[in-house]
């Protein structure tokens, strides 16, 4: 701390030359001038370090005492500014420099929106602008907690609005809300079948079911329909005549909704060799490195030709950027060589069988709805070439087929 | 003479049922040391001799003599005194 101040108060080392030092020392302790770092150099000599602001009273200690004094070196802050002095306008433009940067920094020179998917950029910007918050304003000037509320108030479909400086950006971070999953219908709307099936229960919501247990469907049939009529017209038209329809009184139309569990068959032929071949990778990888300049091309690592019998090559190319948008017209590319090994499964009829019905058993799984599951499954055996299996298998499954569709489209009312 | 003793007295008296240090009451020399390398000493009435060798400090009743090698005074101030070197002895003439 004491250094710190000497440091701007600026210091002298001074030499005293006389025979009364003792008196010298005490005379200048007790008129509150303090030295510092004495040191004996002889018998009527000794150095010392004074402040700059206590010197001048030391000129009235030396004439007391007889003795003389020199200074030997100066240094500190006082001495600092004198050289600074001399070179005013070089300092005075760093000084400039590093203000007019400061200066430049407390201005808005970015606003960035994060977060935004559904909601537009352009009008949260224009909120943001209308609190001040534009690129080549004054950041103090603006108050972040305000925009937030005004982009929270002013904006619709937004869950959080967070506004913060980060330099000299601005970074309006946005949560939009999370709208229900379903989208809403306008209007009414039938429920028709999403495949081919038999209807073994029906459940019906809301609507007017149009087929019965047992009843088969295809696909796109109308299941539930949303438009209601009077049931006494009903009634009548079953009595009337077919072929004269007499005008139905709609009583109103409904977003129909209901589950139809259905039997559904999915059927396949599957032809699968008995026993497999392929090759696998061996995990043994040789990497060579070329560089290619137009037409020529030159290997700079790795061995010269594929040293494997049986491999899979993969190329990737790698162009330097010097900077931004700057090419070089060099490419690096790295060529990978994977060793394969050829190999053979020997499997029994059976076997082949077996994981030809897997197979098929995963497809049609993962066509199927929540909560559906497979009935029975039965795999016929088929005439097939040799080395091979042929099997025709038939999974059965109960699912709901229900699908939902507007009016607009051309189904029957 | 005698009213200078009294006032001793009854100084030294208060410090004792006052419990209070005895180089505030009675300037009194404080000093403490670092090892042999440091010595820092307060209440000095000022310096009768100085060299690298030996050192003779005025005090409150008397003198404190420092003998040494290389010895420094790195600072000194109305009321305290650093020293520091090689200190061998310190000897008080009170």
């Amino acid at each position: 701390m004491r250094n710190w101040w000497s440091f701007w108060l600026g210091f002298l080392r001074i030499r005293i030359e006389g025979k009364q030092l003792e008196k010298f020392i005490n005379l200048s302790a007790s008129r509150g001038v303090p030295l510092y770092d004495l040191r004996r150099e002889g018998p009527e000599r000794m150095s010392a370090k004074v402040r700059l602001d206590g010197f001048r009273s030391l000129r009235h200690v030396a004439r007391k005492t007889r003795s003389k004094v020199r200074i030997e070196n100066r240094a500190g802050f006082p001495f600092v500014m004198t050289v600074m002095k001399r070179r005013r306008s070089l300092y005075l433009g760093a000084l400039l420099f590093v203000f007019t940067l400061y200066m430049l920094s407390t201005f808005i020179w970015a606003v960035d929106v994060v977060g935004n998917e559904k909601v537009d950029k352009q009008e949260i910007l224009q909120v943001a602008h209308g609190q001040g918050v534009q690129v080549g304003r004054w950041k103090p000037a603006i108050d972040l907690r305000e925009t937030e509320r005004a982009i929270m108030n002013n904006v619709p479909g937004l869950e959080w609005v967070g506004v913060y400086a980060r330099g000299t950006r601005i970074i309006i971070e946005i949560e939009e809300k999370v709208l229900p999953q379903s989208p809403v219908v306008e209007g009414g709307q039938h429920v028709v079948a999403a495949k081919e099936g038999v209807i073994q229960r029906l459940l019906v919501l809301v609507g007017e079911e149009k087929v019965k247990e047992g009843d088969k469907v295809k696909k796109g049939d109308l299941l539930i329909s949303g438009l209601i009529y009077a049931p006494e017209n009903r009634l009548e038209v079953q009595q009337q005549d077919q072929d004269k329809l007499p005008d139905k009184v709609l009583l109103e139309k409904v977003q129909a909704k209901g589950e139809v569990w259905a039997q559904v068959w999915y059927e396949t032929m599957i032809e699968e060799p008995i026993h497999l071949e392929g090759a696998l990778p061996t995990g043994d990888v040789a990497r060579q490195w070329r560089i290619k300049w137009r037409n020529q091309e030159i290997i700079i690592k790795g061995p010269s030709e594929n040293p494997f019998e049986v491999s899979k090559e993969e190329v990737s190319i790698r162009t330097p950027l010097l900077w931004r948008n700057l090419q070089i017209p060099v490419e690096l590319l790295e060529k990978e060589f994977y060793e394969l090994r050829p190999y053979r499964q020997e499997r029994s009829a059976e076997e082949a069988i077996v994981s030809a019905q897997e197979r098929f058993q995963r497809e049609v799984k993962a066509t199927l709805t929540p909560g559906a599951r497979i009935l029975r499954e039965m795999v016929v055996p088929q005439p097939a070439d040799p080395g091979m299996v042929k099997v025709k298998i038939t999974i059965e499954t109960l699912e709901d087929i229900a699908k939902t569709e507007p009016f607009t489209s051309s189904t029957p009312q | 003479m005698a009213w200078e003793r009294g006032k001793e007295r009854l100084q030294k008296a208060l410090s004792g049922f006052l419990e209070m240090p005895k180089d505030v009451l009675m300037d009194y020399p404080k000093l403490t040391m670092i090892g042999n390398v440091q010595l820092v000493l307060e209440n000095h009435r000022g310096i009768i001799e100085y060299s690298e060798e030996k050192m003779r400090i005025m005090v409150t009743g008397g003198q404190i003599e420092i003998v040494g090698e290389k010895l420094i005074l790195k600072t000194i101030l109305p009321e305290e005194l650093v020293v520091e070197g090689h200190i061998k002895q310190v000897r008080f003439d009170i």
